[in-house]
């Protein structure tokens, strides 16, 4: 189990406030609470943008807490997906390709994901000019490229509408399954929640009020 | 990405090497060099600097190498840190002012007599001084034009109401003219008087310009009737654009002069082709040529026969002055002390 | 970008270093001294303040409907209009004082005087950097406000002046700057307020030779600037989103106002060269001196853009691997003269030692404002970006050139454009500077300090065509380069 301890983090309005959690190292683990529980705040401290003083996190062993941002190798998903708009879906991925010692397997690995993600029609076009789900599926790739030891998702289907929901979330949930890499999920929509998730953490005004296993 | 960067930078520094490398060799400073420090408009194509160039070097075996000094202010600055590794032969273009002020600073070589023909005006600086030899001169009075309707014909004139906010002026703090019409307005009249005048001066003034420039700018661009300027004026007009519609007046208080004068400072590496040179400008062809490219009275007095400056009636000129630090200083705080309480 | 702090950069304190050479220099030569008179110091500074202010005031609020007119322009006509707007940046402080007296007359001396010359020399260059700025950063907030009929004053009051706080206080504060540390307008317009600390500085120069004094106001003015840009000039965390035109972003009236501004200063302008005609014999006669000292003057010009394109690609590096941006970027009004004089008292007199001189003092001049002008917060938009690139461990370099670079390309080549102006038109740093080189800025100056105001306003509109040349020239490069990146890359 990965172990998360003494996380503080006080602000104007808001604190959060986790003593102690533990969460498995392995599936998906969404964190789940409505607007203001503390989710986002959570996601940039385990990402590494708030360094609270005197807490830890231990994942597989390794204190990734006294890790730099870059070293923690996390593959995030940001909510409005962060692609670089002036270049192609083919160049945003190949960005990280290069800087992890691009190999003809990973070059394969490339192209298996490209066809599963649906991304073939839209390989060459500018970021900017993709639709939502291209984003959605483009930033999944980037963060699945990069070989991370844990996927963060941060409301990951929240800019598409209804109907592609279902299908990115199945979509995820398939090559997820397939992958094997570890998953925190951020979401406020228990649909998410009800999809994907093996276990469930619930925020509430920055405590983490319970922790119980979801239905997959 | 690397190699491209590499790969300009390569190009980048090799460029550099040999641009600059074949630019050393091109200014390689000769033993028989004078290093001549002028400001711009003497340097300058149109100024009097290639000409002297040319006809000195037909003369002699010496070369003449003219830098362009940004001020001379700055120039004796930096003379004066160098000390010893100054590189200046011969400092030109330094005022009644500059060698006031220089004096505590730099160490200027004594100069033999260079001429026997200087004009009475400007013989007279040589009387106290034997460190720096006048090379051109000019009296300062008003510049007009001719059709200006207001008679004026001494300081006072330039009180009439017909003249409020028409005359463009310069700043005493920033330009040797603007001193040189303060320093008058102190000499010609009692210190008290000469403060109620500056008074009634500051409702008169179009306006204090940084320098000659831009005081004269604005009376060509006909904001300003009058410019205090040199008497020569109006030739420049005359002969480079066929206009003579420019006047310079007379007055009845004696008119300041200002003088060019240039020194040879002890630190002068080739000081004997510095005399030489002092000596060349000071004769009948080197004054032509200053004459007609400076647009400033000629030194010596055969230099004008037969041009433009001929005609230029003689004027009643101040004795030439070397005023102390402290009194300049005084001159321009009163000034300063006016020119604020005129407010808004 | 709190993650990303380091503690200490070396290529920080470098870039702060170059920033800080002259005043290395003075203090080598130079002891300070506070020997001042204090009530004068204070008089200068009162003056300056006031001036400064109002001028910002005025300019800052009139650029807004300005560059709403500009919105209201269609290509080619919106590219030409803004390049004419810069108009007041190559000519001489003197043309435009030349300009300014005769579209107002009687003009009214003193403070009133020196505000409205401020004003119309600013505010062609305020209305630029605004137009580039909003289209930087108001995206198609216009258009959303107008399909939900907002209301246009509503929707200035409650979206677009606290969008655009942040760039419209980058524009007062360098307004303010610039009109501080000015020197000739106060002095023939300000009447008995004309005395300013920069007219001081120079006062102590000429007047009392006392450098050390001259030194000290220089560094307490330079703090003062320091502080100011510090305190108010913060950081703005919006990201960058594309344009999208709409009513609210145009306005009519203000194009109204563009035309009369372009057509008085223009108007202006072009009287002026009307009447210079007639030394167009002079002129010609002096072209090849005129050529030889443009052929200087490019081959100046070439490294200077090189050493400024590396001082950026320095600064954008540090910026990524830092976290910060460096504290250089307040240095914007040091003295033209101290600056100058500094290196004339550093560098021989060499053509060598010339190259070194300029392109060490304009990039040291010019370089800080101008990265705030049109740099500082497209890179700042770029913040999530670059985080985003470091969660993925990317290289700095590949965050620099790739992602970077590569996004501002528009704000780099305004930079760029005014990095050329000012350099072509520029002869008080090159005068201060005692180069021995002819360029054609000096010519200017030695035509204005010897009754030929005429051929000034010739070679004032050479300038201008070689700028425009120098502009195509750029861009032309440019293409060029991409061409070669694109090969290389592959």
């Amino acid at each position: 189990m990965s172990s998360i301890k003494n996380l503080h983090l006080n602000f104007d309005n808001f604190d959060l406030d986790i003593s102690e959690l533990l969460i498995p190292e392995k599936g998906v683990t969404a964190f789940w609470g409505p607007s203001g529980a503390g989710k986002t705040t959570f996601f940039k401290t385990l990402i590494g943008l708030y360094q609270p003083k005197g807490w830890s996190w231990i994942f597989k062993g390794e204190a990734l807490h006294a890790m730099k941002l870059n070293e923690r190798r996390l593959g995030v998903v940001f909510q409005n997906y962060e692609l670089f708009p002036h270049l192609t879906a083919e160049e945003n991925i190949k960005l990280i390709c290069s800087n992890h010692a691009a190999t003809a397997k990973s070059i394969q690995t490339v192209e298996g994901y490209k066809n599963k993600l649906n991304l073939n029609n839209c390989w060459h076009t500018k970021a900017q000019n993709l639709s939502g789900g291209e984003k959605q599926r483009v930033a999944l790739l980037r963060a699945l490229v990069s070989k991370p030891r844990l996927l963060l998702l941060d409301e990951p289907f929240s800019a598409l509408d209804p109907d592609l929901r279902n299908e990115a979330r199945l979509m995820i949930k398939n090559i997820l399954l397939q992958l094997e890499i570890p998953v925190y999920l951020i979401t406020h929509d228990p649909d998410d929640v009800k999809v994907l998730a093996q276990t469930i953490v619930e925020l509430r005004q920055g405590r983490v009020v319970g922790v119980k296993k979801g239905d997959n | 990405m690397k190699h491209f960067i590499f790969f300009l930078a390569l190009i980048f520094s090799g460029l550099s090497f040999f641009y600059f490398n074949k630019e050393d060799k091109v200014n390689v400073v000769e033993d028989r060099t004078i290093r001549i420090y002028a400001s711009a408009s003497f340097v300058a194509k149109w100024g009097p600097g290639p000409a002297l160039k040319e006809l000195f070097e037909k003369q002699n075996i010496f070369k003449v190498e003219f830098i362009e000094s940004p001020d001379v202010a700055m120039t004796l600055q930096k003379l004066n840190f160098e000390k010893q590794n100054a590189s200046a032969d011969l400092i030109l273009g330094l005022d009644q002012f500059d060698i006031a002020r220089s004096a505590a600073k730099i160490e200027w070589r004594t100069l033999p007599a260079l001429s026997d023909d200087m004009i009475s005006e400007v013989a007279g600086a040589l009387k106290s001084q034997n460190q720096f030899m006048p090379y051109d001169w000019a009296p300062m009075t008003f510049v007009g034009r001719q059709d200006l309707k207001v008679q004026i014909d001494q300081l006072d004139d330039l009180l009439k109401p017909e003249l409020k906010g028409r005359i463009a002026l310069q700043d005493p703090r920033t330009s040797s003219p603007g001193l040189q019409l303060l320093i008058w307005i102190f000499e010609t009249k009692p210190t008290e008087q000469a403060i109620v005048y500056l008074k009634a001066l500051m409702k008169q003034a179009h306006s204090f310009s940084a320098g000659w420039s831009g005081a004269y700018g604005l009376f060509k661009n006909k904001q300003a009737d009058l410019v205090f300027s040199y008497v020569t004026s109006p030739i420049y007009h005359v002969v480079e654009e066929h206009d003579s519609s420019f006047v310079s007046i007379e007055m009845k208080e004696a008119l300041p002069i200002q003088i060019e004068f240039a020194g040879i400072p002890k630190t002068c590496k080739n000081c004997e082709g510095a005399e030489q040179f002092l000596r060349f400008m000071a004769s009948q062809e080197a004054q032509k040529i200053i004459m007609n490219k400076n647009y400033m009275l000629p030194v010596i007095e055969r230099a004008k026969e037969a041009t433009e400056f001929d005609a230029i009636k003689v004027y009643r000129t101040l004795p030439i002055k070397f005023y102390d630090q402290e009194k300049i200083e005084k001159w321009i705080n009163q000034w300063t002390e006016i020119r604020k309480n005129e407010g808004l | 970008m709190k993650a990303f702090k380091q503690p200490f950069s070396f290529i920080s304190a470098a870039l702060l270093c170059y920033f800080l050479i002259p005043y290395l220099i003075f203090l080598k030569y130079f002891n300070l001294d506070f020997n001042l008179d204090y009530a004068e110091a204070w008089w200068a500074f009162k003056n300056s303040s006031l001036q400064a202010f109002v001028t910002a005031v005025i300019v800052t609020g009139l650029s807004i409907p300005l560059s709403f007119g500009v919105f209201t322009l269609k290509n080619p006509w919106f590219a030409l209009t803004q390049k004419l707007l810069l108009l007041p940046q190559i000519l001489p402080a003197l043309f435009s004082i030349l300009i300014v007296f005769s579209m107002v007359d009687p003009f009214p001396m003193g403070t009133t005087g020196i505000i409205i010359i401020f004003t119309v020399m600013h505010l062609g260059f305020a209305t630029v950097l605004l137009t580039a700025a909003t289209q930087e950063r108001m995206g198609s907030f216009g258009l959303i406000a107008e399909v939900y009929d907002v209301g246009r004053f509503k929707f200035y009051r409650r979206v677009y002046c606290p969008l655009m706080k942040s760039n419209l206080l980058t524009i007062f504060v360098l307004v303010f700057i610039f009109c501080f540390a000015s020197f000739s307008v106060p002095l023939v317009a300000g009447g008995g307020r004309g005395t300013n600390l920069e007219v001081l500085i120079y006062e102590k120069i000429f007047i009392n030779q006392n450098w050390s004094l001259a030194w000290t106001l220089n560094l307490l003015q330079s703090f003062f600037i320091f502080i100011l840009s510090y305190l108010i000039l913060k950081k703005s965390a919006l990201p960058k989103v594309d344009f999208e035109d709409s009513k609210y972003m145009q306005f009519r009236l203000g194009r109204v106002g563009l035309f009369i501004y372009l057509a008085l200063y223009g108007g202006g302008y072009l009287m002026g060269l009307v009447k210079a005609r007639g030394a167009l014999a002079q002129f010609q006669a002096l072209l090849p001196e005129i050529i030889l000292a443009t052929q200087h003057t490019l081959k100046i010009m070439v490294f200077y853009i090189l050493i400024n394109i590396l001082l950026l690609i320095t600064w954008v590096y540090d910026y990524v691997k830092s976290g910060r941006q460096n504290s250089s970027r307040h240095l914007l009004a040091t003295s033209t003269i101290l600056v100058g004089f500094s290196f004339y008292l550093l560098i021989p007199e060499t053509s060598l030692g010339d190259y070194f001189k300029i392109i060490l003092s304009m990039t040291i001049l010019f370089f800080p404002p101008l990265f705030r002008s049109f740099l500082e917060k497209p890179l700042d938009q770029l913040d999530s970006q670059i985080l985003t690139c470091k969660i993925f461990n990317i290289s700095t370099s590949k965050i620099v050139f790739t992602v970077v670079l590569r996004q501002i390309k528009k704000p780099i080549f305004l930079w760029l454009s005014f990095l050329t102006i000012w350099f072509l038109s520029d002869f008080a740093i090159l005068k201060s500077l005692g180069v021995r080189t002819a360029t054609v800025g000096l010519m200017a100056e030695s035509f204005l300090s010897s009754y030929r105001l005429s051929l000034a306003y010739l070679l004032s509109f050479y300038i201008l065509i070689v700028w425009v040349f120098t502009l195509l020239a750029i861009y032309l490069l440019k293409g060029v380069f991409g061409v070669i990146n694109k090969k290389f890359a592959s």
